[in-house]
């Protein structure tokens, strides 16, 4: 019998009201027919916001890029162009690139935006120079924006690379006062050879301090020439180390083995800055260290003439084979420390392997063992067959 | 022109002079490494966990690492990092077009 679709519950149909069970589902296709609406973007644009930031943070940096490489391919450029006349009537060769088999000329090497290298040989009296032209990040925002808080500067160093026979025993370093002190304790040559010299006899700025090992080095080489060029262009100049027995900084203890530390080399290290924070980025700024460069040319030929009193030189000779001795023994006990580890690691490993043989062969192996330590021990006992009877 | 000699020509190879002990280089500053290992990492947090602010921090870490890595380095590492930050971004906003504005602050 039909159910009644009149209202009320109905047990079998559930709660439907006005349905008649016997209706037929409306014919046709069972299609869906997604309708491709678009997206309603109108007016809501503004919630886009942060991403709308986020282009232009990436805009901005992009453009800060490009404006901070160009600034600094100029100055890098106009520095070179400058000295370039300069560095060829003292070298044969100037801009190598260092890399290919062939000499080239004229190559401003770029290691990254902000640094370029220039090497110069062919000369008497060294091996060659190498110019870092560091600069400031003007590439990279956020060292733009840092710069703001810590002012830096763009700095020029020249490291002078000296064969053994080019330079004699000389250790001598012209620096500000305030970084005296902490520099002495890390560079590994001036602490161990230099004491601090007097500076008044010197015609030099009150802020500059010398650490030499010998007064005679710095009598000799701070002429009053190099003294009044220092002076006159004080806010270019930086620092000047002079080592025949450069190693660099001190290595903290726990890293320092006997594979890292490095062969003493001889070194004159010219460090100067270009004036202005790296606010002026005239190419004009870059000529200021013309000046240092003629005086770090002459000190190069100053240092290669220069020799000890043959008293000094017996010092000097003397201090560094103890230098030398102390370095060995100390790092004799840290040899002698990592190999005994290593012994003792290789027979724990041998115990515990022995530990999962069978008992026999635990036996054998202590016996062995057992034999090899007596033999270390004892002195060699010879065997003698005595015939009884 | 005695100061310059012919036979004192040296061809110093920069591998080997390079070598200053001790010193930080500027070559060593690990700046740029680290930059583009975050743009990585950030780019496959946008893209698997679906974090569009990830997928934007990769391409700012992707340009930092580029603007101070050297010129001797692998250029295609960071062409790479360049383009998985992109790639990100991209597919973060094509999976689902609402802004970060309403996604987190709403």
């Amino acid at each position: 019998p039909t159910p009644s679709v009149s209202s009320g519950i109905n047990a079998e149909y559930g709660d439907f009201e006005g349905i008649n069970p016997s209706d037929k589902p409306p014919s046709g296709k069972n299609e869906l027919n997604i309708v491709n609406a678009p997206v309603n973007m109108k007016g809501h644009w503004e919630d886009y916001y942060l991403e709308i930031i986020g282009l232009i943070g990436v805009f901005v940096y992009a453009l800060n890029f490009y404006t901070g490489k160009s600034i600094n391919n100029r100055l890098a450029n106009a520095w070179f162009e400058h000295h370039k006349k300069l560095l060829s009537d003292a070298f044969c060769i100037v801009g190598d690139d260092g890399v290919s088999k062939e000499i080239s000329e004229d190559v401003l090497v770029k290691e990254s935006e902000n640094r370029f290298v220039l090497w110069c040989t062919g000369r008497l009296g060294c091996e060659g120079i190498k110019i870092e032209i560091k600069l400031l990040r003007r590439q990279d925002l956020i060292s733009v924006l840092s710069q703001i808080f810590k002012p830096q500067s763009d700095t020029i160093t020249i490291t002078t690379y000296m064969s053994p026979e080019d330079m004699d025993s000389v250790v001598l370093a012209v620096m500000p006062r305030k970084g005296l002190k902490r520099l002495q304790q890390e560079v590994q040559d001036l602490a161990h050879f230099a004491t601090e010299k007097k500076a008044d006899k010197f015609d030099l700025p009150h802020q500059l301090g010398i650490l030499a090992e010998f007064s005679e080095v710095s009598n000799e080489l701070l002429s009053v020439p190099v003294c009044k060029t220092i002076s006159e262009n004080i806010d270019v100049f930086d620092s000047i180390h002079f080592s025949d027995y450069y190693t660099g900084f001190k290595i903290s203890q726990e890293s320092q083995t006997e594979t890292e530390r490095p062969k003493p080399v001889k070194r004159l290290i010219f460090n100067f800055v270009i004036p202005g924070h790296g606010k002026r980025t005239k190419s004009s700024i870059m000529e200021t260290t013309e000046p240092l460069l003629r005086m770090a040319l002459h000190m190069m030929t100053r240092v290669h003439k220069f020799k000890l009193s043959k008293e000094n030189k017996t010092k000097a000779e003397k201090h560094r084979i103890q230098v030398e001795e102390e370095y060995l023994k100390q790092t004799h006990a840290q040899r002698q420390e990592a190999a005994q580890a290593r012994r003792d690691e290789r027979k724990r490993m041998e115990k515990e392997k022995m530990q999962e043989l069978d008992p026999e062969a635990q036996r054998r192996y202590e016996e062995r063992e057992y034999k090899k330590s007596m033999r270390r021990s004892g002195p060699r006992v010879k065997q003698l067959k005595v015939k009884t009877g | 022109r005695r100061k310059r000699k012919k036979e004192r020509l040296l061809k110093m190879k920069s591998s080997g002079i390079n070598a200053e002990y001790g010193v930080p280089k500027e070559g060593e500053d690990p700046m740029a490494e680290y930059m583009n290992l975050l743009a990585m990492l950030f780019s496959m947090c946008g893209l698997m966990m679906r974090f569009k602010w990830a997928a934007w921090a990769a391409v700012y870490c992707a340009f930092i690492g580029f603007s101070n890595s050297r010129s001797s380095e692998d250029t295609k590492q960071i062409f790479s990092s360049f383009m998985l930050s992109i790639s990100s971004v991209v597919m973060s906003y094509l999976q689902s077009p609402t802004p970060m504005a309403i996604s987190y602050f709403s």
